[in-house]
């Protein structure tokens, strides 16, 4: 778990940016994530609001 | 003579013992290449409309593709296939493992078996070699012994196995066929068809190289593969993920487990099941398929003297489709329960999920005072109930008690026990859904609907992954004219049927081509991996081509059995708005769904109302050069 201070009407894409660059090494593996905001799949323009919560996961698909 | 192939169909007539060698064109291999469009072409040719499926005269059919034997990665699968005794639909189910690429190796295509033989039997194919052997030592043996006793008789450990356990041989309506002992042709009940025509297995072995035209062109996409598959597909990956069981808690999370018989809209302790948990109690090792870096499966031991709290490694672990039949859909939080149910089905022979939505079922009819004690021989089916859940594994594969009656699958339970039960039949076509949300993936719900085979997830369409510019988007774009842009995971528009559209073209190819569903190739790939296997010339349309005839052919199939329009259609449970939780308020009309079929249909070249496949489609396909080439 992570928290973060970002900057005002900050994007979830943007979001994503950053993390990608504080960690580099996830930076191939983020756009293959599952992204959720507050427990739902939202689209990445959407705009964060303080105490949002967001999670990434792997993209089930089937086994 | 097309690459990729041996150019032989091995015949075998169980009843007869007489066995004979098919030579099929080119253009057979062609257009079918392997697969589901090989059994629902073969079943279309020689299986008598409205066969029995467990009658003598059903076909069962194994048939890898031109892929197979080439060591693509990926390529480490096959198809199986006949008419389902579970739906009476065509019945097509892939498996992954070893036996494919040894069979393949035999110098046989693929394997069809009519008839019955008067005692049980084991096939045992060496290179061109077919003999049929007395299986009267094997009946009644689990899986792994079965495995051990047919190496020890033939004197090869290497020889690969696909076979039947007890609830084949008893007729389990979603019995499986066991490959590798743990790798599973789950869906549709085939084992139940196998165990009809007396036979407990196929053992294969094979010296036979597979013909490949230009290798320099399957090597390309191999290379490729090896250097991006742990950016794509990390969280199947050993030293990095924990296959597909790892992924059950971020299921939960966002409200896509499905819970309680699909009727709770979250999974309050997925904890209790979860990959981390699983690894620190029972993790021994990751397992895999040929020609396979990933190593996406599990191999979980948990020795112990009670034997129903005992797990054995040689049966592997379990997938995330099988933790959430078992488990959440079950409300069971015992995470030995459920991997030892796994466990189970695999030495039983059985569908994960099948048979946990069985259980699932029987547990609410026994909450509502539907079935009692009486019914279930003393056994309490509440909700959750671990010891019991395990219980009803061993009578399920027996046909013991209670288990008789939950052999049948839901679709028939519920019909036994009246209208009032229909509400949490669960089923599409009268297969059980697998674990995926419709509520949280809108065309998957779709896909559900439309799959030939029963509700199906793996020709399907994973909704959050067209959500965001997505490697899975821009493989779709990247074979159309007018872009689609991101979509909600909920939506049902005309661009959400379009991605449908193609994704289940796309998916049916992969079930043509057995490659398997994770991996991370793109169109161009597997198109210059075919061309170089046969020599011929495919692009990306060649291959959605393939997919769509692969579908249009069971649609056919299932059109000649009865099947009609009116089957397509998901259970109103999964389409009904939860109140509460991360999916709370989506659902979906009646008008919107059936909207949403038509259009799907008319993308096909199907008749919007009628879904029978036009004269335009069926010469678009060139289905018509092999309607000529003959079936009934």
């Amino acid at each position: 778990m992570l928290e973060r201070d970002v900057a005002p009407s900050l994007t979830l894409d943007e979001l994503l940016q950053i993390l990608k660059t504080e960690f580099p090494q996830l930076a191939r593996t983020i756009p293959n994530l599952t992204v959720t905001l507050n427990r739902q799949i939202v689209p990445p323009q959407i705009r964060l609001k303080e105490g949002d919560e967001v999670a990434l996961f792997p993209p089930v698909s089937g086994g | 003579m097309i690459g990729g192939a041996h150019g032989k169909i091995l015949h075998i007539n169980l009843t007869t013992g007489r066995t004979h060698i098919e030579t099929p064109s080119d253009d057979f291999y062609r257009l079918l290449i392997g697969g589901r469009a090989v059994v629902a072409y073969l079943l279309l040719r020689d299986l008598p409309p409205h066969t029995d499926p467990l009658s003598p005269d059903n076909l069962l059919i194994f048939a890898p593709g031109l892929m197979q034997g080439t060591n693509l990665p990926g390529s480490g699968r096959h198809g199986v296939g006949g008419k389902s005794p579970l739906t009476g639909a065509i019945g097509s189910s892939e498996v992954g493992g070893w036996w494919g690429h040894e069979f393949k190796q035999t110098g046989f295509d693929a394997l069809v078996i009519s008839g019955r033989a008067s005692s049980p039997v084991y096939l045992w194919i060496k290179d061109d070699q077919a003999e049929i052997r007395s299986a009267e030592n094997l009946w009644g043996l689990q899986t792994a012994e079965t495995q051990k006793t047919i190496r020890k008789e033939l004197a090869d450990a290497r020889v690969r196995i696909a076979q039947i356990g007890p609830a084949g041989e008893n007729r389990v309506l979603y019995a499986a066929i066991m490959h590798d002992v743990n790798r599973t042709a789950g869906r549709n009940g085939l084992g139940a068809l196998m165990g009809s025509k007396n036979l407990k297995a196929v053992a294969v072995r094979g010296t036979r190289q597979v013909p490949v035209k230009a290798r320099g062109k399957v090597t390309m996409p191999a290379r490729w593969l090896g250097e991006n598959y742990k950016d794509f597909m990390g969280w199947l990956t050993a030293g990095i993920g924990q296959g597909t069981q790892g992924a059950l808690v971020s299921q939960a999370y966002a409200g896509g487990l499905p819970t309680r018989n699909w009727n709770e809209p979250i999974f309050e302790h997925p904890e209790a099941l979860s990959g981390d948990r699983n690894y620190e109690m029972f993790f021994k090792d990751r397992d895999t398929c040929h020609a396979c870096p990933v190593r996406c499966k599990q191999v979980f031991e948990n020795p112990n003297e009670n034997p129903d709290r005992n797990l054995d490694p040689d049966y592997g672990g379990a997938e995330y489709e099988s933790m959430g039949a078992l488990g959440s859909l079950c409300c069971v939080e015992d995470n030995l329960a459920v991997l030892k149910a796994s466990e189970l089905a695999n030495a039983y022979g059985l569908d994960t999920i099948s048979t946990g939505a069985s259980i699932a079922f029987a547990m609410e009819c026994f909450e509502k005072g539907i079935i009692t004690t009486k019914d279930t021989g003393g056994l309490d089916f509440r909700w959750g109930n671990g010891e019991v859940l395990v219980r009803a594994v061993h009578l399920i594969a027996k046909r013991e008690s209670f288990g008789d009656f939950l052999a049948q699958g839901v679709a028939r339970m519920s019909k036994i026990l009246g209208p009032h039960t229909e509400t949490f039949n669960l089923t599409v076509k009268g297969q059980e859904l697998p674990m995926h949300e419709p509520r949280q993936k809108a065309a998957m719900g779709l896909a559900y609907a439309l799959a030939p085979m029963g509700a199906d997830h793996q020709v399907g369409v994973h909704d959050p992954d067209f959500a965001s510019e997505t490697r899975h988007l821009k493989r779709v774009n990247s074979a159309l004219e007018k872009r689609i842009a991101p979509l909600p995971t909920s939506d049902l528009s005309e661009d959400k049927v379009r991605i449908l559209h193609q994704q289940l073209n796309w998916t049916h190819f992969q079930d043509c081509a057995l490659n398997c569903h994770f991996y991370c190739y793109d169109y161009e790939h597997l198109a210059e991996a075919l061309s170089g296997v046969t020599g011929l010339s495919y692009g990306i349309h060649d291959l959605l081509a393939i997919g769509a005839r692969a579908q249009t052919l069971a649609r056919l199939f299932n059109l000649r059995e009865g099947f009609t329009a009116a089957d397509d259609r998901i259970p109103k449970r999964v389409m009904r708005a939860f109140d509460r939780g991360p999916l709370a308020g989506i659902g979906y009309s009646d008008e919107v769904f059936a909207w949403a079929i038509r259009r799907f249909y008319e993308l096909m070249k199907w008749d919007p109302q009628t879904g029978a496949p036009s004269e335009e489609c069926l010469r678009e396909l060139e289905i018509d050069k092999l309607i000529q080439m003959g079936w009934k």
